[in-house]
């Protein structure tokens, strides 16, 4: 059934279809929150670590693409 | 000051010790287990993400895992990331097969989620195949969190 699934989303390539900014953030979103879970105790604490992980994430990320914008071209 | 309380001075003394004696004989016990224990619980811990964490009744952190290394997984196979497979016969698909092993049960439902290959090809894939390695690395990371609290050595 799962295989079925996922067969029908890549047949109709749906998967595909993400901007690398939306991978990015998918990407940081969840690793934030689980090394959040990893270090830390309380939800509150859990909450904030993850939502400053997730914006260095992206701000590291911009700034490396920055970084590399003018060996583009 | 013996002589006034001699039951309390002489008993006070064999009760602590018998006490002593059997709080050791239980730590020692319970280190035994825990030695026992630790190994399985990794175990269990790398199959199924979270699932050491839930035998430690630890709920919230079991969720964070199941939720944080599928999604990444799936994720990754909804991609068409690269799966690499145990015999690369190079070092760095070896590599990569150690990272992609490390999320456990969804290693091997790879099969069954990314049914129509890899396809590296375009950019998703190549995220695909970082959001698979990733899901494997964070789950090496709950099994090592999960291993240190069974041993004790991690009170949260």
């Amino acid at each position: 059934m799962i295989g079925s699934w996922a067969e029908l989303l890549v047949a109709r390539n749906v998967s595909p279809q993400i901007s690398h900014f939306s991978a990015m953030c998918l990407f940081a979103l969840l690793v934030s929150i689980a090394l959040a879970g990893l270090t830390k105790r309380t939800a509150l604490e859990r909450v904030k670590y993850a939502a400053s992980c997730f914006l260095k994430f992206l701000a590291v990320g911009i700034a490396i693409g920055w970084l590399m914008y003018p060996f583009s071209h | 000051m013996n002589n006034d309380n001699p039951v309390d001075g002489t008993s006070s003394p064999e009760v602590q010790t018998g006490d002593g004696g059997g709080n050791a004989g239980g730590a020692v016990e319970r280190a035994i287990d825990r030695d026992v224990l630790a190994p399985f619980i990794a175990v269990l811990a790398w199959i199924v993400p979270g699932l050491g964490h839930l035998v430690m009744r630890r709920r919230g952190r079991a969720l964070v895992f199941f939720l944080t290394v599928g999604g990444l997984a799936i994720a990754g196979y909804l991609l068409r990331g690269n799966v690499f497979p145990p015999r690369t016969g190079e070092p760095f698909g070896t590599l990569g097969f150690l990272a992609d092993a490390g999320s456990g049960m969804f290693y091997f439902l790879s099969r069954f989620l990314e049914s129509a290959g890899p396809n590296v090809s375009r950019a998703a894939g190549d995220y695909g195949t970082r959001f698979i390695a990733a899901a494997g690395i964070v789950n090496l990371l709950s099994v090592f969190d999960a291993y240190e609290i069974a041993l004790g050595r991690r009170t949260m």
